[in-house]
């Protein structure tokens, strides 16, 4: 408790706020930008911390990653761009909402669900750190196998139409995954014998061409923005305490999609970009109104942008306890705190209990500051947005898509997958096949291999290799779960089926 | 605009097509843990794929009109812009060919719907050449990202 109070005293300082604030700022305008990522502007920030004391320097880039995270909500709302991988189901209910002249709404409803998901992940890691753990070294190649085939079960979900189309979308995009050298082996696959493609397609590239290219090319056949006008009663709506007022209005989507959120956040290499994904997806099979998901919901947005905030101080347990990075940025701080001599485990919690506490309240007080900063700066990010014609918007947006392309491997050669990606993703869509499955099947097809060959090789010394997919009771858990989940949609429409029925033969006893 | 087409028939095919592509890509002298995963998607691609053929004869098809929203000579143009671009960064370097490129998009998308007198371009090439100078002082001098170079820089 001693230790609790020196660190609050700690932090309350002019400078930390500043820090705080700051680092916010920074990371929101980070996260907006396709292709810069939280790890990125992390790794850029890195050295303006060195002459700073361990406590600043980890205050400042905790706060940049706070504010990264959630800054990727601002583009997948304004232009259908998730700035980072952690905003990918932002878009599919963001994006609706602002073409309904829904956008400072959206906004609103990103930044109160992002500022109550990073609470939640402080307080997760404040009480909850030495059982997660312990969890979080539980998972092994099997359940990393079956976390991803769970993420899959949402292709189902995203199928616009025919879910033979999401299947076939999302395979699609499993296959552009296996594109490069095998993960285990190291094996050449698919390259056609052109050397760049020995680097395979990296997950970002294809998210930007994929949800950034179709919009481009949409803008340009309108022939105006696809922004709606925000009307009198939508500023109305789009006020904090009305927003608050909603978002709490369904606490236990909120607390579930906390909970997934800090589930995957403890998993090291998993992430916002899976969180936000498995989320929406129960936030859909849990809604009494899944039908509505996809135009415009709130409760979509809701689960996305809380499960990814709690990601960022989720993803610390095992970095603090263990130091294990929980997510690609942690390795940053992982960095940072070894840069000052501070070595995680037991011992960061005692000997340099002040610090490490203060951090994490920090990371408290940036979800905090990012309600100022974000509905701030969301308003003036729209207003620039749509304010901007669409001829001037559409040569913008493509700049800052090669750009932020170019600058992941500093590979002209990734700008030109990115729009050959972009290209093929509208003619796609236009027979019924999405971006979104495809997309998904990239980002957890090559989880789901790793962990199947890494669970295989681990199982060479059995009889049948494959039981060691089904071996650890965590498995079980997560093979039920996948089960339900695949199934939940099949078994609502036979339920509707029996539903009507029930209803035409009432009608007609009548 | 393409109308009334059978999109399931059409996927499934592209669809098929698709499997048999990577199916002859296998290099048989792969090992078995470097092609078990692809050869199982692959798989299930055709399974997917087949069963859209199928359904694509049936009465329960679906059908829709292909490239039916606005303009299709401005995407097509557009898409030729976006792929010139990344051709002239190689040549130009990223300043030039950014600048060179915006403006003309801008311009072509501007005539769809107004004139544009000389000296109202003449304003957009000097926004569109601060907009790209923004862009890369952010990223050749704070983030150190070595951006293409050609003319002059």
């Amino acid at each position: 408790m001693d230790i609790c109070l020196q660190a609050m005293g700690a932090l309350a300082h002019p400078k930390m706020i500043l820090l705080i604030f700051g680092g916010v700022t920074i990371g929101l305008f980070a996260g907006a930008m396709p292709g810069l990522t939280a790890t990125m502007a992390l790794a850029v920030l890195l050295p303006f911390t060195f002459t700073m004391t361990p406590l600043d320097g980890l205050v400042a880039l905790g706060a940049v990653y706070m504010g990264a995270i959630y800054g990727g909500s601002f583009a997948a709302i304004l232009v259908n761009t998730p700035g980072t991988p952690s905003s990918i189901a932002t878009a599919f209910e963001g994006y609706p909402m602002a073409k309904q002249g829904r956008a400072l709404e959206a906004i609103s409803v990103a930044t109160v669900a992002s500022a109550i998901g990073g609470i939640a992940g402080v307080l997760f890691l404040l009480f909850l750190a030495p059982p997660l753990a312990l969890l979080s070294i539980r998972f092994g190649p099997a359940e990393y196998f079956w976390v991803a085939m769970l993420g899959l079960t949402l292709i189902a979900t995203l199928s616009e139409g025919s879910v033979f189309k999401g299947f076939l979308g999302g395979t699609i995009g499993i296959m552009l995954g296996t594109i490069g050298l095998s993960p285990v082996g190291g094996e050449s696959r698919f390259t056609l014998g052109i050397p760049v493609m020995q680097g395979g397609i990296e997950m970002i590239v294809a998210l930007i061409g994929l949800f950034v290219i179709p919009e481009l090319y949409n803008m340009a056949a309108l022939g105006r923005a696809s922004l709606g006008a925000v009307s009198v009663a939508d500023k109305e709506k789009s006020s904090f305490w009305r927003v608050a007022a909603k978002v709490f209005s369904k606490p236990g989507n909120l607390i579930r999609s906390c909970i997934i959120g800090e589930i995957i956040a403890i998993m090291p290499g998993a992430g916002g970009n899976i969180a936000n994904l498995v989320a929406y997806n129960e936030a859909k099979r849990a809604s009494k109104t899944p039908e509505r998901f996809g135009t415009g919901t709130t409760e979509g947005l809701i689960a996305s942008e809380s499960s990814n905030n709690v990601t960022v101080a989720g993803s610390m347990v095992p970095l603090l306890t263990l130091g294990i990075p929980g997510a690609p940025p942690d390795a940053v701080i992982l960095g940072v705190m070894l840069l000052h001599g501070l070595r995680p485990g037991i011992e960061l919690f005692t000997t340099s209990g002040v610090l490490t506490y203060a951090f994490i309240f920090s990371m408290g007080l940036a979800a905090i500051a990012m309600v100022p900063v974000g509905l701030l700066g969301g308003r003036l990010i729209y207003r620039v947005i749509f304010r901007t014609p669409h001829f001037f918007l559409v040569p913008t947006i493509g700049l800052a898509t090669i750009v932020g392309t170019f600058a992941l491997r500093n590979s002209l050669s990734d700008v030109m997958i990115m729009l050959i990606l972009g290209t093929t993703g509208y003619l796609l869509k236009q027979i019924g096949i999405a971006s979104a499955p495809i997309v998904l099947g990239l980002i957890l097809g090559t989880i789901a291999e790793v962990g199947y060959v890494q669970a295989i090789l681990g199982g060479a010394a059995y009889r049948f290799p494959w039981f060691r997919l089904f071996e650890n009771p965590l498995s079980w858990i997560l093979i039920a779960m996948v089960v339900v989940s695949a199934a939940w949609p099949f078994l609502l429409a036979l339920k509707r089926r029996m539903w009507s029925a029930e209803k035409v033969n009432k009608g007609g006893a009548k | 605009m393409i109308r009334n087409v059978n999109t399931d028939l059409v996927a499934g095919t592209l669809g098929l097509l698709l499997s048999l592509t990577f199916w002859s890509l296998i290099d048989p002298r792969m090992t078995h843990m470097s092609a078990v995963f692809p050869t199982a998607m692959i798989g299930i691609m055709a399974i997917a794929s087949a069963l859209l053929v199928i359904k694509g004869f049936s009465r329960a098809a679906e059908r829709g009109n292909l490239f039916d929203v606005g303009s299709n000579v401005r995407v097509l143009a557009t898409g030729l812009f976006f792929f010139g671009w990344v051709i002239a960064i190689g040549y130009l370097g990223f300043f030039v060919s950014s600048v060179l490129v915006m403006s003309l998009l801008a311009l072509y998308l501007a005539l769809a719907g107004r004139r544009v007198s000389p000296a109202r371009f003449a304003l957009w090439v000097g926004i569109v050449a601060c907009e790209v100078a923004f862009f890369y002082l952010i990223f050749t001098r704070l983030l150190h990202v070595l951006l293409p170079e050609g003319w002059f820089f």
